[in-house]
């Protein structure tokens, strides 16, 4: 499963949205109206499920799902 | 000082104060423009800041030119980040053991400004708070006279909020209760498991999720039904003195830990719905009000009295009316008493707008006094929009942002609109410049408006961004002095 795939199967645990609706355009906040303490907890379980460290202030800087899985992606190559 | 929850913090926090100093918790969400103007705005010498803000703070400071003194305050932070916490509690263990007592012979005036804590105002940017020592400890006192509080706390809030600083960390402080601290708002369920709190403050946003999650699993579980059984069942025999809440939902009340018996929830209004689904579960949950000028706890549900729909009595050491109540009772909440700030920050006028002739401060918000003393909240007469994990926004900070990065951007009215799930989101209304539309045609100047409040976003802490656009063709209505009229566009758009 390719990261992206990862993120979007966790959103969908907080969300009824079909997976072709979830790209890496989608805002989370914008388009699935998830609030942020949603999003803090699904970013939450990213981090101990791949094993990484998110700051939070890292995640304010992180608007769509395709910005959450370069960001992540980024971190697992350092 | 900036950073996250932490038994450093804490310490840190007390050593400025107990010495005579001023203490500023900034919200370390804030960007780094925001960080650096409250920082030159409270006139601060020193900055003590945790590792997360390591690679920023340098950039930050550079717009600083007061400040003399920085210290990361992370005990965990990497060595070449350091002489940090440990390094300062060294020093002052060393100064003692030689002697010098200058920390213990402080002379501490109790009227003086202890913290000053930046909060939304009714207009432009957000207002320092300065509020006393006596503040402080007068709101320790109020809440200790409504609860008798459990003796392990979790601490999940922002720890630069009143709410969370001055009732959770000091008044745990105060009665020698344990404090443990969420390290990150990412890993509420796991520290509610790792902890096993008996009680925790919270703000609704959290608490919701908390209960929605229950019933979410429920259903995963193929167990919704057996669950409204489970519920209605218990609630019959509590009507008969017969508690068992804890027996028959001991596999839910493990995913707050297990202890969970008590959560006080502030900052927002909190659904009835919640708060008695998550009573029928066996935690209680108490509903209460204040605000940052009043350090901050103004009224709440408690132990002794609780009435459903009310954020509960107003405290001992406070005195609460309703200013120009009309034929209903609503009017103004108004507030008199220790707990009251010493005023704003540098700000004289503000903060004669914010008390009444006869020295009441104006909270501007609408409420009235009910059965038995309660105090019920029905709305605000300011602009400000309270989102449901409590933070403020001042709609007009993010309409000058706007104005200010779209040079074809007329007129705008940020405001707060509740969206198809329910939830309340920043919106902002804009009316462009028609020459300009007509160039780009109606569609095109939509998606270019969007792009634009995107790029502006990102100049805002999160939590300030706009979510809802709405393009209007004809400008606002106005008062005749030229203001819009911003009561009316909110209906316009729901």
């Amino acid at each position: 499963m390719t990261m992206l795939g990862a993120i979007t199967k966790l959103v969908r645990e907080y969300v009824d949205v079909d997976d072709d609706q979830l790209t890496r355009d989608t805002d989370p906040v914008r388009d699935l109206h998830l609030n942020s303490y949603d999003l803090m907890s699904i970013i939450g379980r990213l981090e101990s499920d791949l094993g990484i460290e998110i700051g939070e202030r890292d995640v304010r800087r992180l608007v769509t799902l395709g910005d959450l899985d370069d960001y992540i992606r980024s971190k697992l190559a350092a | 000082m900036v950073g996250e929850a932490s038994y450093a913090y804490v310490v840190c926090y007390l050593a400025v104060v107990c010495t005579g100093g001023v203490i500023v918790p900034l919200d370390k969400e804030l960007t780094d423009a925001e960080l650096a103007d409250l920082i030159v705005r409270c006139d601060a010498d020193a900055v003590l800041y945790g590792d997360e803000l390591h690679a920023d703070i340098a950039g930050i400071l550079a717009h600083c030119p007061r400040v003399r003194l920085t210290v990361n305050i992370s005990r965990y932070a990497p060595e070449s980040h350091r002489p940090g916490f440990d390094a300062l509690l060294a020093r002052g263990r060393q100064l003692l053991a030689a002697g010098d007592t200058r920390f213990a012979e402080v002379s501490i005036d109790p009227d003086a400004p202890a913290a000053i804590l930046f909060t939304s105002g009714t207009t432009g940017p957000s207002k320092g708070v300065m509020l006393s020592q006596r503040n402080i400890v007068t709101v320790i006192h109020s809440a200790f006279s409504l609860f008798r509080f459990p003796r392990v706390c979790l601490s999940v809030l922002p720890i630069n909020h009143a709410y969370e600083f001055n009732l959770n960390v000091l008044g745990c402080l105060f009665d020698g209760i344990t404090l443990c601290f969420n390290d990150s708002i990412m890993h509420v369920r796991e520290n509610l498991g790792r902890f096993r709190p008996e009680m925790s403050l919270m703000v609704p946003m959290i608490v919701e999720a908390l209960y929605k999650n229950i019933w979410k699993e429920a259903e995963k579980n193929h167990m919704t039904g057996y669950l409204k059984y489970a519920v209605a069942l218990s609630n019959g025999l509590r009507t008969i003195g017969i508690d068992l809440r804890r027996v028959f939902f001991r596999p839910i009340l493990e995913h707050f830990g297990g202890r969970l018996r008590v959560i006080v929830c502030g900052g927002a209004p909190l659904g009835p719905d919640v708060v008695a689904g998550l009573t029928s579960f066996g935690i209680t949950v108490y509903n209460g009000y204040g605000i940052t000028e009043c350090a901050p706890l103004i009224s709440s549900n408690c132990t002794v009295r609780s009435v459903p729909g009310s954020v509960g009595v107003p405290v001992p050491d406070l005195e609460v009316r309703i200013g120009e109540p009309d034929a209903d009772g609503t009017g103004e909440i108004q507030v008199r008493g220790p707990a009251v700030m010493l005023g704003y920050y540098r700000d004289p006028v503000a903060t004669n707008q914010a008390f009444t002739e006869d020295g009441w401060f104006r909270t501007g918000d609408l409420g009235h006094l009910g059965k038995r003393g309660a105090l019920f909240i029905t709305g605000r007469q300011k602009n400000l929009i309270i989102l449901p994990n409590g933070k403020n926004v001042q709609p007009e900070e993010i309409e000058e942002a706007l104005l200010g990065g779209i040079a074809y951007l007329r007129e705008v009215v940020v405001h707060e609109l509740v969206d198809q799930t329910g939830a309340p989101r920043i919106a902002a209304s804009a009316y462009l410049d028609p020459d300009w539309v007509g160039g780009v045609g109606f569609e095109g100047a939509r998606a270019r408006f969007e792009a634009d409040v995107a790029a502006v976003n990102q100049r805002l802490a999160a939590y300030k961004r706009v979510c809802l656009t709405n393009l209007r063709e004809q400008e606002f209505e106005k008062t005749s002095t030229r203001k819009i009229m911003r009561h009316r566009v909110e209906g316009a758009l729901a």
